[in-house]
């Protein structure tokens, strides 16, 4: 029985209240007992910077952050949106460059038995590897620190979509390879018209996989190599110590992260089907 | 059209040999024996979608070496692309068999097709959205659109309720007279194959497999089913070939796998190769 729709979210919505209070209340300072004495009053300011920052502090950065968030007060001070649309620019081009190469790469290995046993080895091999350790060369070769940026989520993202392509191209049904050949289309009208669409679905798995991994990576790596971005925001902000703004940030972080997968999501809903 | 001696098939096993026939335009045919026995594959060699060890395959004097849309194939399970309606379906075929036509006309084409297997009210929805009479129908509608030299159809009501098959047959009757359509059919249902046939021809099982015999239906058309139930001949007919069946039934058993020797292809009637 499917639940109400309104009653989940009325759950959801209870629990996140549950967790903001305890959140708000564990991040309070302990009473100052009267036995505690001066000394305790000099030392009790160090125990309240030592806490996270409760909820209403937050809420009242992150009013004051979204209610301008294109200021720019100079290069370590520039404001969320700004910031954001730095690294969603960069999320675009080296997802971009992903799918422009793990679509037809991966449409061909579907295709070819041969290259699939000729290119799996590297492609197991390259997989892996994190982000951050492609960073080092990538600094090193392409010298520039938002190319290397954009090379890296290229380099992450493009196997997910690529496998999950090839996978998809290579399991399309027999049977409308057959109703292809019986109408005489041509090779490319076969793989454009048919096997394509047939394979559409579990290549958007893919590409909803690798937007996860994009955003996750353009984080990381912009708390390497600074600059702009909310990677970089976010440590930006923990080295100034301000705690509030971090967990601002990183929710930030999560919102645009929720709003890019259900984008490709939404597109996965369109090609789907049912056979 | 004339059909000599397809041979054996596939490394170790005999599917068939020296399966001989012909078939005169606007006859329809139907290929009666038990499962296993190898029929699919012929109709797969005639389509062109497998090809024989040895021997020929002709339509309207020339070789078959590939699927074609001479050859209107409809498939056992309808193979329906399933991200297209019903409509898209047979519009995509008709599309390739008439690439010069423009997409009001292919549109009118399809829906007239549609419309005469009942399915007017149906067109715009997909394949996961019918039942399964519904889906063999656009299947019948698709391979008449094209309007093929020569009908190939596996076992089309196979999956089918008694009713549902009951009233298709009478349309498919319908639209091969209409269209003096030359039609291959494998079945396993006698009453069907004597009810829409101008001969049947009797395979007896494999491996190696051959047609022992090929009945003349002598009953004229148009056909009632109320009334062949009392007709002599047809009972007589109905009554050889359940007798072949359950007869050929022992043979069953593999055959060793040592070279083959010729068994001889019995014809009641000589095949004239036609136009």
């Amino acid at each position: 029985m499917p639940v109400a729709r309104w009653k989940a979210g009325l759950l959801s919505l209870g629990l996140l209240v549950l967790a903001l209070g305890f959140w708000e209340i564990g991040a309070r300072p302990p009473a100052a007992s009267s036995e505690a004495g001066a000394y305790a009053a000099l030392v009790a300011s160090d125990a309240e910077t030592a806490r996270l920052p409760p909820p209403s502090a937050v809420f009242r950065l992150a009013f004051a952050q979204l209610s301008d968030p294109f200021y720019d007060h100079g290069p370590n001070d520039k404001g969320i949106g700004i910031q954001l649309l730095h690294s969603l620019g960069r999320v675009a081009t080296g997802y971009g460059l992903a799918l422009a190469v793990a679509i037809p790469i991966g449409f061909l290995i579907g295709m070819s038995p041969l290259l699939l046993e000729v290119l799996n080895p590297f492609i197991q091999l390259l997989r892996p590897i994190s982000p951050l350790a492609w960073m080092p060369i990538a600094l090193f070769v392409i010298k520039d620190s938002a190319a290397s940026a954009v090379f890296v989520i290229f380099i992450c993202s493009v196997w997910p979509v690529l496998i999950n392509t090839a996978f998809g191209v290579s399991r399309v049904h027999r049977d409308y390879i057959n109703v292809a050949q019986t109408l005489e289309l041509s090779r490319v009208d076969t793989a454009l018209r048919v096997i394509l669409p047939a394979a559409l679905p579990t290549i958007l798995t893919g590409m909803r996989i690798s937007i996860g991994v994009s955003w996750l990576v353009i984080v990381a790596a912009e708390m390497l190599v600074g600059g702009t971005g909310i990677g970089y925001y976010v440590w930006n902000e923990w080295n100034n110590l301000d705690l509030a703004s971090v967990i601002f940030s990183i929710l930030v972080i999560g919102v645009v992260g929720l709003g890019l997968d259900s984008l490709i999501a939404g597109a996965a809903r369109r090609v789907s089907y049912e056979s | 059209m004339s059909y000599p001696a397809p041979r054996p098939r596939g490394e170790p096993l005999l599917v068939f040999e020296e399966l001989t026939f012909g078939m005169q335009k606007g006859e329809f045919v139907s290929v009666i024996g038990h499962s296993g026995c190898g029929k699919s594959t012929v109709l797969g060699v005639i389509a062109g979608l497998t090809r024989a060890t040895s021997g020929y395959v002709f339509v309207a004097g020339r070789e078959v070496t590939r699927p074609g849309l001479g050859r209107g194939v409809i498939f056992q399970n309808h193979s329906l692309l399933p991200w297209k309606t019903a409509l898209g379906n047979v519009e995509f075929s008709v599309r390739a068999r008439y690439p010069e036509w423009k997409r009001d006309r292919v549109r009118a084409h399809s829906l007239d097709y549609l419309k005469r297997v009942g399915l007017e009210g149906a067109v715009d929805r997909r394949p996961a959205q019918l039942s399964g009479g519904m889906r063999q129908r656009v299947g019948i509608a698709r391979a008449f659109a094209i309007e093929p030299q020569i009908l190939l159809m596996d076992e089309p009501f196979g999956a089918l309720d008694a009713l549902t098959r009951g009233s298709l047959q009478d349309q498919l009757v319908e639209m091969c007279a209409r269209a003096g359509q030359t039609v291959f059919m494998i079945t396993h249902d006698v009453d069907e194959a004597i009810y829409l046939s101008d001969r049947i021809l009797l395979m007896t099982p494999g491996p190696r497999a051959s047609i022992a015999h090929d009945l003349a239906v002598e009953l004229p058309r148009p056909r009632r089913r109320a009334e062949l139930a009392d007709s002599p001949r047809y009972l007589e007919l109905r009554r050889s070939v359940l007798e072949f069946l359950a007869d050929h039934r022992h043979e069953l058993a593999p055959a060793p796998l040592s070279s083959p020797a010729p068994s001889p292809a019995l014809t009641e009637r000589d095949a004239p190769a036609g136009a």
